[in-house]
C-alpha cells in the first residue's frame, strides 16, 4: 500500500517538474492594429482588449480610434490599420468602389440603434411633419440609409426633405444651433441628443424597416496572408461575446470606463444590441437592400448588385465557432 | 459491532444509495422525456415553418388571398407549438429569441399585407410603397432567418440534451447495479466470513464439551450475538460442570452406601465365618491349657497347637482384609494388574460361607493358568459380590441352587468376559427393562437398596466395559465385558 502511494507521489512530482522544466516558452505576441470606435457596436473589441482576450490568443492589439466605422474602414484601406469595426453601409460603398475587402464576421446587430431625433419647436410632432425640413445626416452611413427607409415607411422620399450633411459628433451642436430640424443618427449621440432636447425632442424610429450590422473587416490581402491571426482575432472576440453574455454588468462598466460615458447612458442603450459573433443572412440581405438603394439613388456608378458572398471570409469563424456560421442553412432553406 | 447493527448499516446504506440513484434516475428520466418532447415540437415547428414560408412566398409572388389565409392558419399553429415549447422550456433565452423573431416576422408579413393594398391603390406615391414593400420583405427574411436559426439551435441543443440524458439514465442504471452488486457481494462475503469464523469456534467448542471436557470455555472476542451466545454457552457448561461434579460425588456416595449395604447383608455370614476360626483357637487353647496343667508337654505338641491357632488367625485376617478392601472408597483407586483367581478367593472369603449355609453350589470357571487383568480390583470385586448376592437371593427358594461364575478371554477383541449365571429361569422382559434403573428392586422392603445393578453397570462402563443381561441363556445370566488392559 505504502509502495503504491510512494510511486504515485513520485509520479506526481515528476510530472509537476516536467511541467515547470519543459513548459513551452510563450511565443511573442503578434502585433495588429485595429481601427475601431467608441460606439456601443464596438463593445466586443473593447471587452476583448480590456479583459486580455487578445493577449490570451497571442495578439497585441494597437487601437486606432475613430468617431465612426466609415473612417475606421478608411484607415484600413489606407493601410493605417489591419482591421476595422464598421457597419455594413460603409462596407457596401467600399465594395461598390471595388475595394478588395473581406467581411470576417458580424459582431453586433440591431434594429433599434438608428432613429431620427427632431425638434418639436421646428413644428415636428409626427413623422410626416418631416416633409420640407432640414435633416442632418452623415452621407453614405447607416444613418443615411435609415433616413431613406423611414421616409419611405411614411410615404415620403428623399426629395420631400432637405438633407444636410453633418458629421456624427456635430449633430448635437447643429440641432442646438437650429442649423437642422432633425438628425438621422445612432448611439451614443442619439440618446445624448434626446436627453439634451428633453421635452423639445421627439424620436422617430421603425424597427421593421432596417437592421443595422457592425462587422469586422479587413483588406483581402491581409486576410489571405494572415489566416492564423484572423482565427486568433475571432477566437478572442468570441471569448468577449461569452463574457458580455455572462457578465453584462461588468461589460457595461468596461464600456463606461473606456468611452468616458456615464454608466446610465451605457445601460440605457445596452439592450438595443445583440452582441453575437456570427455570419448569417442579415449581412447579405442588408447589403443587397442597400446596394439596390445606392444604385437607385445613383450613389454609385454600379448598376448591378454585386455578389456579396465573395466578400465574406468565413474560414476563421467556421474553424473557431462552426455553429456561428449560418449562411449554408439559409441557402438550403431558400 | 453487533451483526444486527451491521445488517442495519448495510441495509441503510443500500437504501440511501437507492434513494440517491432513484432520484437521479427520476430526474434524468424527466429531463429525457422533456428533451424528447422539445425535440418533437421543434421538428413540428420546423415543418410548420417550411409550410409557412412556402405560403409566404406564394403570397409575395401573386399577392392573392388564398395563401395569405392559409398562412394565417399555419401561423396560428406555429404560435400554439411555440407556446407548448415555452411551457416545456420555461425561461429559456433561445425560446424567447425565436418567439420574438417569429413575432416580428409575423408582424412584418402583416405589414406587407397591409402595404400591398396601398401598392394596389391609385395613390400618386405608390412607388414609394413598392420600395417599402422591398424593405419590409428584406426585414421579414432577416427575422425568419433568425427564427429558423434559433429553431435549429434549439433542435441541435435538444438533440444533445436527449443524448446526454439518455447517457445519464444508462449511467444511473449501471452505477446503481454496480454499487448494489458491490454492497450485496461485500456484505455477503463479510457476513459469511464473520458468521462462519465465529460459528466454527462455537462448533469446535461444542465438540470439545460434548466429549466431556466440561472445563473447556469458548472464547469469542467482540460484542456481537456470537460472543453473547458463547457467554451463554460457557455459563451453561459451568453449571453442567458443577452439576456433573455434584452427581459424581453423589454416585460415589451411592456406591459406597451400596457396598456398605452389601456388607451389612453379609455381616451374619461373615460373623459366622470369623466365629469358626475363633472357636478353633479357643478349643485349641483350652486343650493346650489342660495338657499344660496335667503333664509336661512335648515341644511338638505345643508347636502343633500353635500352628493350628496360627491357621485360624490367618483365616480371620483374610476375611478382615477382604472386608477392608471392599469397604474402601475405590473411586480414586489406582488401576493395577491382578489375578482373577486371587480376586475370586477374596470374594469367596466374603460370600462363600453365606452360599454354604444356603446350600448353593458355586462353580468358578477360570481359564487354565489363571487370567490377569489390568483394572480396578476393588470395583470388580464389588460387582461380583453384588451379582453373587443377587443370585443367592433370587434362587433361595428354588429346589435347584447353583451359581456359576465364568471368566473367558476373548482374544479377537482383547476383552475379558465374565458371566454370573444362576439356576433361575431368567428375568421376565417387563422387569428386565427396568432392572438396571437405580432404586428398582424385586426384593422385600428392607432387604435391598435397589442400587446394586445400576451401580454395577455404571462401574463396568466407567472402566470401559459393557454390562448386560444375556437373554439367550435359559437361566438368569448377567454378563460384563472388560478390556484386558485398562484403556487410559
Amino acid at each position: 500500500m505504502f509502495r503504491v502511494f510512494f510511486l504515485l507521489l513520485m509520479g506526481l512530482l515528476v510530472s509537476s517538474c516536467n511541467k515547470h522544466i519543459f513548459a513551452k516558452a510563450p511565443s511573442p505576441l503578434k502585433k495588429i492594429t485595429i481601427a475601431y470606435t467608441f460606439q456601443p457596436q464596438s463593445t466586443l473589441i473593447h471587452v476583448a482588449k480590456e479583459k486580455g482576450f487578445f493577449a490570451e490568443e497571442g495578439l497585441e492589439v494597437v487601437p486606432l480610434m475613430h468617431q465612426y466605422g466609415k473612417t475606421a474602414l478608411r484607415s484600413v484601406l489606407e493601410n493605417e490599420a489591419d482591421l476595422a469595426t464598421v457597419a455594413e453601409t460603409p462596407l457596401l460603398f467600399s465594395i461598390l468602389n471595388d475595394d478588395k475587402i473581406f467581411i470576417l464576421s458580424t459582431i453586433v446587430a440591431s434594429s433599434q440603434n438608428s432613429a431620427i431625433i427632431a425638434r418639436k419647436d421646428a413644428g415636428i410632432s409626427k413623422a410626416h411633419h418631416l416633409k420640407g425640413k432640414k435633416i442632418g445626416v452623415t452621407p453614405l452611413t447607416t444613418g443615411d440609409f435609415f433616413l431613406d427607409s423611414l421616409l419611405i415607411a411614411n410615404g415620403m422620399t428623399r426629395k420631400d426633405i432637405i438633407p444636410v450633411p453633418v458629421l456624427p459628433d456635430d449633430m448635437e451642436e447643429a440641432l442646438k444651433l437650429k442649423k437642422i430640424d432633425a438628425a438621422s443618427t445612432w448611439n451614443y449621440p442619439l440618446t445624448q441628443i434626446k436627453h439634451l432636447l428633453g421635452d423639445n425632442g421627439i424620436l422617430f424610429f421603425d424597427e421593421d424597416i432596417y437592421t443595422e450590422t457592425f462587422n469586422l473587416a479587413s483588406k483581402q490581402d491581409f486576410v489571405t496572408k494572415n489566416p492564423e491571426i484572423i482565427k486568433q482575432l475571432i477566437r478572442a472576440v468570441v471569448k468577449a461575446q461569452e463574457f458580455v453574455k455572462n457578465h453584462p454588468k461588468e461589460a457595461q462598466e468596461i464600456m463606461a470606463r473606456v468611452t468616458n460615458k456615464t454608466p446610465e447612458l451605457i445601460k440605457e442603450v445596452w439592450n438595443s444590441f445583440s452582441f453575437n459573433v456570427t455570419l448569417d443572412q442579415t449581412i447579405l440581405i442588408t447589403l443587397e437592400d442597400e446596394a439596390r438603394w445606392a444604385i437607385k439613388n445613383k450613389l454609385t456608378d454600379k448598376t448591378k448588385v454585386p455578389d456579396f458572398k465573395k466578400f465574406i471570409y468565413a474560414d476563421a469563424l467556421k474553424s473557431v465557432s462552426p455553429s456561428a456560421y449560418k449562411l449554408n442553412r439559409v441557402e438550403n432553406e431558400n | 459491532m453487533r451483526i444486527k447493527n451491521q445488517l442495519h448499516t448495510i441495509s441503510t446504506l443500500a437504501i440511501i444509495v437507492l434513494i440517491i440513484f432513484i432520484s437521479f434516475f427520476i430526474l434524468s428520466a424527466s429531463r429525457y422525456k422533456t428533451a424528447k418532447s422539445v425535440l418533437n415540437i421543434a421538428d413540428e415547428v420546423q415543418i410548420k415553418f417550411f409550410v409557412s414560408t412556402s405560403l409566404r412566398d406564394q403570397y409575395l409572388l401573386y399577392r392573392e388571398d388564398r395563401p395569405k389565409e392559409q398562412w394565417v392558419l399555419v401561423n396560428q399553429n406555429l404560435d400554439n407549438l411555440l407556446e407548448n415549447l415555452q411551457a416545456l422550456k420555461g425561461e429559456d433565452k433561445n425560446i424567447k429569441d425565436i418567439v420574438e423573431a417569429k413575432k416580428k416576422g409575423s408582424a412584418l408579413f402583416q405589414r406587407i399585407i397591409a402595404n400591398t393594398s396601398l401598392i394596389k391603390s391609385s395613390l400618386p406615391n405608390k412607388q414609394v410603397y413598392s420600395e417599402l414593400d422591398n424593405r419590409l420583405i428584406s426585414q421579414m427574411y432577416i427575422r425568419h432567418n433568425e427564427f429558423f436559426n434559433g429553431v435549429q439551435e434549439i433542435r441541435s441543443g435538444t438533440e444533445k440534451e436527449v443524448e446526454k440524458t439518455y447517457r445519464n439514465l444508462i449511467t444511473a442504471i449501471t452505477v446503481l447495479a454496480v454499487i448494489l452488486s458491490f454492497i450485496v457481494i461485500f456484505s455477503s462475503w463479510h457476513l459469511n466470513r464473520l458468521i462462519s469464523r465465529r460459528l466454527e469456534i462455537l462448533h469446535v467448542g461444542a465438540d470439545i464439551i460434548s466429549q466431556g471436557k466440561l472445563e473447556y470455555r469458548i472464547n469469542i472476542e467482540g460484542e456481537d450475538e456470537f460472543s453473547d451466545l458463547a457467554t451463554s454457552f460457557n455459563s451453561m457448561t459451568s453449571k453442567l460442570q458443577m452439576n456433573n461434579e455434584q452427581l459424581e460425588l453423589e454416585r460415589a456416595r451411592s456406591v459406597q452406601n451400596a457396598k456398605l449395604a452389601s456388607l451389612g447383608e453379609m455381616s451374619a455370614s461373615i460373623a459366622h465365618e470369623i466365629n469358626n476360626p475363633l472357636s478353633v483357637i479357643q478349643l485349641t487353647n483350652s486343650r493346650l491349657l489342660e495338657k499344660i496343667k496335667k503333664e509336661q508337654l512335648a515341644t511338638d505338641t505345643i508347636v502343633h497347637s500353635l500352628e493350628k491357632n496360627q491357621g485360624a488367625v490367618d483365616r480371620i485376617n483374610k476375611i478382615i482384609k477382604g472386608l477392608t478392601n471392599l469397604s474402601r472408597d475405590a473411586v480414586n483407586e489406582d488401576i493395577q494388574v491382578f489375578s482373577v483367581e486371587n480376586m475370586m478367593e477374596q470374594v469367596l472369603s466374603l460370600v462363600g460361607q453365606k452360599l454354604n449355609y444356603a446350600n448353593v453350589e458355586l462353580r468358578v470357571l477360570i481359564p487354565p493358568g489363571d487370567l490377569f487383568i489390568e483394572s480396578s480390583l476393588t470395583q470388580i470385586s464389588q460387582v461380583l459380590i453384588n451379582l453373587i448376592n443377587n443370585a443367592h437371593d433370587a434362587i433361595a427358594n428354588l429346589p435347584e441352587k447353583w451359581i456359576q461364575v465364568e471368566f473367558k478371554l476373548m482374544p479377537e477383541s482383547a476383552l475379558v468376559q465374565c458371566s454370573v449365571t444362576d439356576s433361575g429361569n431368567g428375568i421376565p422382559p417387563e422387569i428386565a427393562e427396568k432392572i438396571m434403573q437405580p432404586f428398582f428392586t424385586t426384593k422385600e422392603v428392607g432387604k435391598g437398596t435397589g442400587l446394586g445393578l445400576s451401580i454395577s453397570k455404571e462401574i463396568i462402563e466407567t472402566l470401559g466395559g459393557k454390562f448386560y443381561i444375556d437373554h439367550e441363556c435359559p437361566h438368569t445370566c448377567f454378563v460384563f465385558e472388560l478390556p484386558k488392559i485398562f484403556n487410559r
